[in-house]
């Protein structure tokens, strides 16, 4: 099979600090609530201010996002070291259904990128936990049948639903 | 020299390091035992085998 997705590292213009433009484009990216437009507003603002790295993935066939996420690393802590996805979006076209013929939903195949990504990384620099936020409570399951599992805070706070999945003895 | 010195340090400036929130010590143990399921890892040799032929 030839290659279906492109993952791309983007570094945004200095044109992104003009709001009309971060609105453009995240109109373009079709969110359907405020929440999504929330936080892809977000995620265009701490990648401008290098708090995250943004990532859009394109469809190698016309080259149209399908889908962004946002990484970053948290300071190591309780000997733990953690790689974090700020934000996955799928563009509402390719929720739910596989991608194309690949046989897996398109936010499996982001997730497994990401995964190969901190496989890479883990072999420079120790790496333990890939953490996540799950949107709302109905993206737990999905993320629990991936291999992640839910992190319970220390002291309640919020409604945030972290889960995070190990990072080593991956045999890919 | 002071232009220079700002071009330097925007050129090697990084991602910002994020504080985690505080997890419960089991929680974190648990995560640490988290493995991959075979579906993801059946979608992580797919998109490496993808990322070959590219």
């Amino acid at each position: 099979m030839s290659q279906v997705l492109l993952f791309e590292k983007v570094v945004l213009a200095k044109s992104y600090r003009l709001p009309a433009v971060v609105k453009k484009a995240v109109s373009a990216l079709s969110p359907q609530s405020e929440y999504e437009r929330s936080w892809l507003f977000n995620s265009f603002e701490r990648s401008l201010r290098r708090e995250t790295t943004f990532y859009y993935v394109r469809d190698a066939g016309n080259n149209e996002i399908v889908a962004l996420y946002t990484l970053s690393l948290a300071k190591p802590e309780q000997k733990t070291s953690w790689l974090i996805i700020d934000y996955l979006y799928v563009l509402p076209a390719y929720r739910k259904t596989h991608f194309q013929q690949t046989g897996f939903k398109l936010s499996e195949l982001v997730i497994a990128e990401i995964m190969l990504m901190a496989q890479k990384i883990s072999e420079l620099v120790t790496l333990d936990l890939l953490a996540l936020q799950a949107a709302h409570q109905k993206l737990t399951d999905i993320y629990i049948s991936m291999g992640f599992v839910p992190l319970n805070r220390a002291r309640k706070h919020r409604n945030e639903i972290w889960m995070a999945i190990s990072l080593n003895n991956l045999e890919v | 020299m002071t232009n220079s010195k700002t071009k330097a340090k925007s050129n090697t400036q990084n991602v910002q390091s994020k504080k985690m929130p505080v997890f419960s010590a089991a929680a974190v143990k648990r995560a640490k035992n988290a493995k991959a399921s075979s579906r993801l890892l059946e979608a992580m040799k797919f998109v490496k085998a993808e990322a070959s032929v590219a």
